[in-house]
């Protein structure tokens, strides 16, 4: 069965890159995909070199459909970048992994699946890309600086209980689906 | 083709001064002159990668390509000093034209258009009292009272009028006023202190409300009714009068630092504000400006003052769309001229 392809935006690369946890994300969510415009706007994560020169993340320049890219019919606060991710994430039918709020309602908007870091930790630990108390600690972390992570606290909150309660559970060791 | 690319192009390669073969140059390689010139004859577009390496040399944001030209700066009027040159001023005009391009997208963004409107349209300027007068009047109408302005950029941006600080200007750049599609425009050099970016916003709103500007031999008279305007919205004469108890025939400059920092406005400018309004004669502003010059206070009085000068609108406008979910991270920190992880910490650190 072919698995469904994810599109990191620059967001939630930046983040990931934060919490140190990208290798762990990569592991999970793959085949992991990114624009080389999303991938040039996060730059300055420099563990992102490392995951692309692993060939964990691949890079899909857009290339010449920058054009169909500016002229997509979306919301206007949006920038090239977020519309390049949506682009990719619709040409290759995939999950788009991204952390703001208006690319994911927007993305909603036109059909498709959309997740966020928390989401993605909590799959982390479901498939054991990270333990559980490695997860806990991310969460108070993001939890004590929320407005960086633009979540609110209770989100976090209601993930802990879930990874919580899932840590009782046996666990399968399957990659995220 | 994209409707505005080719434009965008060539705009940003000017606004840096750049010849096509130097801007080939200063990205990397990637991408040969002729190709360049091609891309600004609307010929062809170019690949991702190449418009990732001409953002980078045009210091741009990718959004900066494909932004439809709407905002046009007309009527501009410097207060510059004329070793300013042509190229200069254009690529001042050219970071301003930015900015208001980026304002007017985050004011669509936002749906958050300031109307402007000249209180004092229907008054003839011709003299120092009518200056005066004018002033007088656009306090009231501001509801401003007699009281010291505390922040005259933000007074501006409140008022309809946009207020861009250049960054990275020349000495020999203070100011200059436009008009950009009925919206004043005032651009202020970023790097002077309080006191003068005060003086020289209003001396350049004086332009601006009073439509002064003139021919050749109008035009000294106009900036010397346009400090009058400008000294007067920063202290008006009643309240000098009061504040230098009538006539003078003797005052020290420990007086003059005192109502500087009060008032927001230069000893020299206090100076010249004492002598319009005939509270010291001719003989003691002449030993005062002597005085001025000798102790070199004329480059640097060495005395800031409390008020804080900042245009805020804008991030305003950032802060609110972002919080209201209207415009993205990574637009906003395109708008702000910043990268995204810089906005993250930022937002970070208002919220």
């Amino acid at each position: 069965m072919t698995k469904k392809p994810f599109v990191y935006d620059a967001n939630i690369l930046i983040d990931g890159e934060k919490l140190g946890i990208l290798s762990e994300l990569m592991n999970c969510a793959k085949p992991a995909n990114v624009t080389d415009l999303c991938l040039d706007e996060a730059a300055s994560a420099e563990q992102l070199q490392e995951e692309v020169q692993a060939g964990k993340l691949n890079v899909v320049e857009v290339g010449d459909k920058l054009l169909a890219i500016t002229e997509m019919d979306v919301a206007r606060g949006l920038s090239t970048e977020d519309r390049s991710a949506l682009w990719l994430a619709e040409q290759l039918q995939g999950t788009l992994l991204t952390n703001d709020g208006v690319l994911r309602r927007e993305a909603e908007k036109r059909g498709n699946q959309v997740h966020g870091l928390l989401w993605l930790i909590e799959q982390c630990c479901l498939n054991n890309s990270l333990t559980t108390e490695h997860a806990l600690e991310l969460l108070d972390e993001m939890e004590d600086r929320s407005e960086e992570f633009r979540i609110t606290k209770e989100l976090v909150r209601q993930v802990r209980a879930r990874i919580e309660a899932q840590d009782s559970r046996p666990q399968t060791g399957e990659d995220v689906k | 083709m994209h409707p505005y690319f080719a434009e965008r192009l060539k705009a940003l390669r000017m606004r840096h001064g750049l010849s096509l073969e130097q801007l080939a140059e200063a990205a990397g390689g990637v991408v040969s002159k002729q190709a360049i010139s091609r891309y600004e004859k609307g010929e062809m577009m170019p690949s991702s990668s190449v418009l990732l390496a001409l953002a980078k040399a045009l210091n741009a944001s990718l959004d900066d390509f494909f932004r439809e030209p709407t905002v046009h700066l007309q009527e501009v009027n410097y207060r510059r000093r004329a070793s300013l040159g042509v190229k200069r001023r254009k690529q001042i005009e050219g970071e301003i034209l930015e900015r208001l391009e980026r304002y007017a997208e985050l004011e669509l963004i936002t749906n958050k258009h300031l109307p402007f409107e000249n209180p004092i349209r229907h008054m003839h300027v011709g003299d120092g009292d009518a200056a005066e007068l004018a002033a007088e009047q656009l306090r009231q109408s501001w509801g401003l009272g007699s009281d010291p302005i505390q922040n005259v950029l933000e007074l501006l941006e409140e008022h309809g009028c946009k207020v861009i600080e250049v960054q990275n200007a020349p000495d020999n750049f203070d100011g200059l006023s436009a008009w950009s599609d009925g919206q004043p425009v005032v651009g202020i050099n970023a790097a002077f202190p309080n006191d003068r970016k005060r003086f020289t916003a209003l001396h350049e709103l004086a332009h601006l409300l009073l439509g002064l500007d003139g021919e050749h031999e109008e035009r000294k008279e106009n900036e010397r009714l346009c400090n009058r305007f400008a000294g007067a919205m920063l202290i008006p004469a009643k309240a000098l009068e009061r504040e230098f108890i009538g006539e003078r025939k003797h005052f020290s400059m420990q007086e003059l630092r005192l109502l500087k920092q009060h008032w927001g406005i230069s000893v020299q400018a206090l100076i010249y504000r004492a002598k319009d309004v005939g509270l010291i004669d001719d003989q003691l502003f002449q030993r005062a400006n002597q005085h001025i010059r000798r102790n070199d206070l004329h480059r640097n009085e060495g005395l800031e003052i409390p008020h804080q000068e900042r245009t805020q609108r804008f991030d305003q406008l950032l802060y609110y769309g972002l919080s209201e979910g209207l415009i993205s991270y990574s637009k906003a920190a395109h708008l702000r001229g910043v990268s995204l992880t810089q906005l993250q910490e930022d937002v970070g650190k208002i919220l």
